[in-house]
């Protein structure tokens, strides 16, 4: 539940760094030793080296646009904003960016006998950043906070038995029945139904991850210097719109340890002003914009990294809509959309064709399963043109301006004429209008065909993931009529049986229910997001991690020169 | 001049009302009509119904009068109205307090209109003066054909160039090469964009291109008028009494040819402002034209009434300053 629309993430500056950096020396005197020297500790610099083992330090730093707020953590959810409480914070689990399997990290264990009731222990010796210890009760208070106070992940604890109690009573004493605290490092969580991919639920950690007691006495405080318990600080309250300095947690004792000694976060108004401030040597990682995307090439050389993310844009066509009805109309129009010419001529070649309903992010991603994702305009033809077809063959499209989906929309609409000819009214709305709109028909999908506010054309929307599962897809975007009324037993009843079982054998059953999707073509998939990055010579050791969609910061290693 | 300064300040209330109550209507307006901006909070996904509903009254954003188009909601204006009387400028989605935005922005997007006015008067003038003491000359097409260029090119796109050359392409080799210059001049007059640690050296070349557009202008207004009053009788009376032509030109003609200019900054001031908002986004200088920008694509109304209305206060301020300045310049002008 990352927020799309302010896509770049983070990035870093290095001269500045250096400045900032313990080395105060006068930098560039000599260019010799770029590579990773490991200097061996003659005449090292001055106090820059606690340790030999690790051949950490320095200060590097990323570009970043402002984030949101801090505290309640729960509402950090926007990518700027998760990208440094992924840092600051620890929660329970994380997930491989490889494969996606669950890694315990503040976890020591988490068990289950019947994927309902859950026991959690955490690993010994976490502390806060104030020094006050991490405990279950920590986590207890948090969660229950965040769904009493109707912070923007409370939800997240929605399955939590007695969470329709407590939501949004704004009780400070308000006690979420289903978390019990069994000691002080263990607690158990009952839920209102099994549901297996719980545990990997947890692997977001703005939702998850725990506050402070100080933090949730004062969370005004908390949010100008938030307390975390990840293996970076605040070393400074937060600069609002100029930066924010994280320094390495000297007591952080789980396993992603810190590299360089300190990050700062550089705040900029715009990416564009990022880019020309990594030309100027401003910044070290850097996240360009996809129409910047040549400038960047040109200014990182081969200090770019491009990854795919988890970031997926559909169109959507309500199933009660005269035409749409028709699932060779959903069909032959999916057919018709060239997806890669539009990545190509429109996104700046950023991004990758859809050819699934769930994304390559997660497992059970099966790349082609889509059948009617491939672009063939004849076939798509031949298929409409023995369906019913769309009322007076004209379709509407809508979908929210001003947030660079205007041109992308238009190829869709000209594939749609040329291919089908279909004549496409194109109705760009207000982004909240836009949502407002295609929500009208899932309250009530039964009769979604006769009520004037429903849409009655294609739409536009796209989705980040928020933990590494094809459940994150396929129940917030296809279930129970979500958006488009559609509603098929068999797909409903594929995700519960999914639910039921281990989170291994359940991926199995979660593909057959995206397959039904695929078949059933009630959303349209389009292309999947890129994530770009490019860094300066004062870093290395850059690698992307798919699940958060950013660099993993705490393995980025400083250049000493 | 004191009644006439009093009175024009007793004019400002009533023209603050009217902007107040204008912007609450036309914020009212957009909120009506693109819906609850509490929900495209959320990015891609839907929230359920009781975050939204939780959060939308935090932010007062749960008034039934929002969801009547048209209606003026003078309930929520005066709420407004008596909270800013109170010291209440109201919230950013994020849960700062718009007195603290505007104590951390407005700083610097006046300190930017200051540097843009300082180069428009000064470069203005100067360059004005030698094109019109030199009319027709080399230097006079020189200046005319420089500020004809500087009026054409948009400012968002003069802005990037001028990052771009002195930011990057001069600024990288300064920064190489100049080892002997001091670290203002390396990281902060040859940035490409702002730097907090070095604010003033930083913000010189953004000013620069802020007033490019009125500098041109100031110029060129100022050659004509000065080659106009070049002609007058007083001048060729001056100059028949022996007086040095620096003194003709520097005391007599200039102070008479400034008038024009000088209405012309006051009112310029206003479209500065404006550029302020494509200036602060190009060189990431955290101004209030940037909020401002923002806050009207997000619907937060509090910002938006807030600080446009400051910047309205601003603008009469600088306009009155212009109106005493008329006297100043030319002792025929009184004000009682």
């Amino acid at each position: 539940m990352r927020r799309t629309t302010p896509k770049l993430l983070a990035a870093g500056v290095a001269s500045i760094a250096l400045l900032l950096s313990a080395c105060g020396g006068d930098d560039g005197d000599d260019e010799s030793s770029t590579d990773e020297s490991t200097e061996g500790s003659d005449t090292d610099e001055t106090e820059g080296t606690e340790d030999e083992a690790t051949e950490g330090g320095g200060i590097y730093s990323v570009y970043s646009a402002e984030p949101t707020l801090f505290a309640p953590l729960g509402n950090c959810y926007e990518s700027v904003c998760s990208a440094i409480a992924n840092i600051v914070y620890t929660g329970l689990t994380d997930a491989d960016p490889e494969t996606g399997e669950l890694i315990l990290t503040g976890a020591e264990s988490i068990e289950t006998d019947d994927s309902q009731n859950f026991t959690i222990t955490l690993k010994e010796g976490q502390t806060f950043h104030d020094g006050t210890p991490v405990t279950a009760a920590s986590y207890i208070n948090t969660w229950t906070y965040n769904a009493a106070f109707g912070v923007g992940t409370g939800f997240w604890w929605g399955k939590v038995l007695g969470y329709a109690d407590i939501a949004g009573t704004e009780d400070p004493a308000a006690v979420l029945e289903g978390l019990q605290e069994v000691d002080e490092l263990t607690f158990t969580v009952a839920l209102d139904s099994p549901y297996s991919q719980f545990p990997l639920t947890l692997a977001y950690t703005p939702a998850v991850a725990p506050m402070a007691d100080a933090c949730l006495a004062d969370l005004e405080a908390c949010n100008e210097q938030p307390i975390g318990n990840g293996p970076y600080q605040f070393s400074e309250a937060w600069a609002h719109d100029q930066s924010i300095t994280l320094a390495k947690n000297e007591a952080y004792n789980l396993d992603n340890v810190g590299n360089a000694d300190g990050i700062l976060f550089k705040i900029y108004e715009s990416p564009s002003a990022g880019l020309r401030d990594y030309q100027a040597g401003g910044v070290d990682i850097m996240s360009p914009q996809p129409d910047e995307l040549p400038t960047a090439e040109a200014a990182a050389g081969d200090k770019i990294l491009r990854g795919p993310s988890s970031a997926y844009t559909f169109v959507g066509l309500p199933v009660y809509a005269p035409g749409l009805d028709d699932v060779d109309v959903r069909r032959a129009l999916s057919m018709a959309i060239d997806r890669q010419a539009i990545i190509d001529n429109v996104l700046s070649g950023v991004g990758t064709p859809a050819d699934d309903s769930i994304s390559p992010a997660v497992p059970g991603y099966e790349a082609g399963s889509c059948e009617y994702c491939t672009y063939d305009p004849e076939a798509a033809k031949a298929l409409y043109d023995q369906s019913g077809g769309l009322p007076d063959d004209t379709l509407e499209l809508f979908f929210n301006a001003d947030a660079g989906h205007e041109a992308w929309m238009e190829a869709v609409a000209n594939q749609w004429f040329n291919n089908l000819g279909i004549e496409v009214k194109q109705s760009p709305v207000e982004w909240a209008d836009h949502l407002d709109k295609i929500g009208v028909a899932e309250e009530d999908p039964e009769n979604a065909a006769d009520n004037p506010d429903t849409i009655k054309g294609a739409f536009r929307l796209g989705w980040l993931m928020d933990y590494p599962s094809p459940e994150n897809y396929l129940r917030p975007l296809y279930d129970e009529g979500r958006y488009v009324a559609w509603i098929n037993e068999g797909f409903s009843a594929k995700l519960q049986e999914g639910d039921a079982l281990a989170p291994e054998e359940a991926v199995a059953v979660y593909r057959e229910a995206a397959d039904i999707v695929l078949d059933e073509m009630p959303f349209i998939p389009i292309s999947y997001g890129e994530s770009i990055r490019i860094w300066s010579d004062n870093v290395t050791n850059v690698n992307y991690d798919i699940t958060k969609a950013n660099p993993v910061f705490e393995e980025i290693e400083v250049v000493q020169q | 001049m004191g009644r006439y300064v009093a009175r024009r300040l007793l004019q400002f209330i009533p023209t603050l009302i009217f902007t107040l109550l204008l912007l609450h209507y036309l914020m009212t307006l957009s909120l009506q009509i693109s819906g609850n901006p509490v929900a495209s909070l959320f990015g891609d996904r839907r929230p359920p119904q009781e975050i939204i509903d939780t959060i939308s009254a935090q932010f007062g954003l749960n008034d039934a009068c929002l969801d009547q188009t048209g209606n003026p909601c003078l309930g929520i204006f005066w709420d407004r109205v008596t909270g800013y009387a109170t010291g209440d400028l109201g919230f950013s989605f994020t849960g700062r307090a718009v007195t603290d935005l505007l104590s951390e922005r407005l700083p610097l997007t006046l300190r930017l209109a200051l540097i843009a006015i300082a180069f428009q008067i000064v470069v203005g003038i100067v360059i004005g003066v030698i094109a019109g003491i030199r009319k027709d000359k080399l230097v006079d097409n020189a200046v005319r054909m420089s500020t004809v260029l500087l009026i054409a090119v948009p400012v968002f796109v003069f802005g990037v160039l001028v990052s771009l050359l002195v930011g990057i392409y001069v600024g990288n080799w300064v920064r190489g090469e100049w080892d002997w210059a001091p670290e203002w001049v390396r990281e902060g007059l040859f940035a490409p964009i702002y730097r907090a640690e070095h604010m003033w050296a930083s913000l010189i070349v953004p000013g620069f291109v802020l007033g490019a557009f009125s500098l041109a202008a100031v110029a060129r207004l100022t050659r004509s008028s000065l080659i106009e009053n070049l002609r007058a009788d007083y001048v060729r009376t001056a100059r028949a009494k022996g007086l040095t032509s620096r003194r003709v030109v520097g005391v007599h003609t200039l102070r008479n040819s400034l008038i024009p200019v000088v209405t012309y900054v006051g009112v310029s001031f206003g479209g500065l402002m404006g550029g302020a908002v494509v200036t602060e986004g190009i060189f990431s200088i955290p101004g209030v034209g940037n909020l401002v920008f923002v806050a009207v694509r997000t619907g937060e109304a509090p910002i938006v009434i807030v600080v446009v209305t400051l910047l309205v206060l601003v603008f009469l301020i600088v306009n009155l300053i212009v109106d005493i300045f008329y006297a100043v310049l030319d002792p025929r002008i009184r004000y009682d």
